[in-house]
């Protein structure tokens, strides 16, 4: 063997070795971190992470839905109320077993959602003051929270005000209509009257419920009857005098609106959460699914 | 010539000790021992924490604490028999493997140092004391405010609002709060 064969040989010789350390190296570690995820612990405790951000998600949904009720005004102040006690009690509770450190603050500017409102009668045209054949309240809507209408006079001649909400395929229609003009009312709900009577007429479109004198009636929802998201139309607006609430998470048009006839509303609340545990410490924003059950 | 040879030998030499070593990595199990005893446990407390996970998300878990000590309780430890949902769950997935377990309900009291209730499977007060040290253990919290209604009958029907309810057997920890309690409970199974 020439000396330049043999130096040849030892130079693939060390590579082939080399390789064969490299390899193992990386084989070794891959070992290691495929026993790192498989341990029964870190499998645990993935699990039981997840165990308890269900949970405690679902406590800050039953929490929304209890503090917001039916009342529109302050429901911010009530949650951020609500969970400052809750993590309060909680962290209590769950410590004496060795659990978990929760902190969980509403996170306005995350939240998802608009409220519109007409505090005193006026006609039901858009804020900024047209929409006389129709406008949009809003559209491309899912869900609605609140949408209440107090409706004190109509006009009684020509087309009658007409809330129209439709999912692309199919419509569903609110007419406040009334002869002789003034305070004589009958509310119909796709053509059918539900509502009649001489006096101010308060319509819930949400519950679906609605009373006239002290007379009361039900109808059958939209939500219940089609599909969201929604978009929700008034026709002939003109010929009624109504106060209303509207909240939801939809788009607003800004060509119906001012700047300070939409404002921000949590319909969809979005929450800090930290939890603190003994194996792991994470900050978590989570949107909230408000559970009325 | 014979250089080329070497080195050709010594290629394949290595191919075949990387191929060996990736087919025999390949073909163990690389998680950790774990023995018999520890592999029950395991997979106890899987069963545990699905079963709570599932009672909680169907609010099952819900109606059984509103419903615990509230009138004539139905929710009381029975193996069998019991019209209670959460109960009849216990009951189907272990009394019926021959498991037994014991569900303790605890919350806050800043007034007693009574912060603890517990309910056994078996008819037996001592079972709580018996309970073996190497038993899996499964929690969920339910939180409870003030407007929610007590359970009733076979837990489904609604009473008065908690807040009203006399003897129920967690208090009032945030009176001036629409939230009641916040109950975590713990099942214990061996």
């Amino acid at each position: 063997m020439v000396a330049s064969e043999r130096g040849q040989l030892l130079l693939i010789g060390g590579i082939a070795v080399a390789i064969v350390v490299f390899s193992t190296i990386l084989f070794a570690h891959s070992l290691a971190v495929t026993d790192g995820i498989t341990t029964t612990g870190s499998a645990d405790t993935i699990e039981r992470s997840a165990d308890r951000e269900a949970s405690v998600e679902r406590d800050l949904g039953v929490l929304a839905a209890r503090t917001r009720g039916d009342d529109l005004d302050g429901f911010e102040e009530r949650y951020e109320n609500a969970l400052r006690n809750y993590t309060r009690t909680h962290n209590r509770v769950v410590a004496s077993s060795g659990g978990t450190y929760l902190n969980a603050t509403l996170n306005e500017s995350a939240s998802l959602g608009n409220v519109t409102k007409q505090p005193s009668t006026d006609k039901f045209l858009e804020p900024s003051g047209g929409g006389g054949a129709s406008w949009d309240i809003a559209t491309d809507v899912a869900p609605v929270v609140i949408f209440n209408i107090t409706v004190d006079d109509v006009d009684g001649t020509g087309n009658p005000t007409t809330i129209v909400v439709e999912n692309g395929t199919d419509d569903w229609t609110m007419t406040l209509d009334g002869t002789p003009p003034g305070t004589q009312k009958e509310i119909l709900v796709n053509g059918v009257s539900r509502c009649s009577g001489s006096g101010t007429a308060r319509i819930n479109l949400l519950d679906g419920t609605c009373e006239i004198a002290g007379s009361s009636g039900t109808f059958p929802i939209f939500t219940d009857e089609l599909e969201g998201p929604y978009d929700i139309t008034v026709e002939h607006g003109a010929q009624s005098d109504v106060r209303y609430r509207f909240a939801a998470v939809g788009d607003f048009p800004d060509s119906n609106y001012g700047p300070t006839d939409i404002g921000p509303y949590p319909v969809v609340p979005a929450v800090d959460t930290t939890y603190d545990t003994p194996s792991a410490s994470y900050n978590r924003t989570v949107r909230v699914e408000v559970d009325d059950g | 010539m014979r250089g080329q040879a070497y080195t050709l030998e010594g290629v394949l030499a290595a191919i075949v000790v990387v191929t060996a070593t990736v087919y025999g990595l390949s073909a163990v199990d690389t998680g950790p021992f774990q023995t018999g005893t520890q592999q029950r446990i395991a997979a106890l407390e899987t069963r545990a924490s699905d079963t709570l996970s599932l009672a909680a998300e169907t609010g099952a878990l819900h109606n059984a604490t509103a419903c615990y000590s509230v009138g004539t309780p139905t929710l009381n430890g029975n193996q069998t028999g019991s019209s209670t949902e959460f109960e009849m769950m216990l009951n189907r997935t272990f009394d019926r493997q021959g498991n037994q377990y014991n569900l303790y309900l605890s919350y806050w009291n800043s007034d007693s140092s009574a912060r603890q209730t517990a309910l056994v499977s078996q008819e037996t007060g001592e079972n709580v004391a018996d309970r073996p040290a190497d038993a899996a253990v499964a929690t969920e919290t339910v939180t409870l405010t003030d407007d929610m209604p007590a359970r009733i009958g076979d837990c489904s029907g609604t009473g008065p609002p908690l807040s009203a309810v006399d003897g129920y057997f967690a208090p009032d920890a945030e009176p001036d709060s629409v939230v009641y309690n916040v109950v975590e409970v713990r099942l214990v199974l061996w």
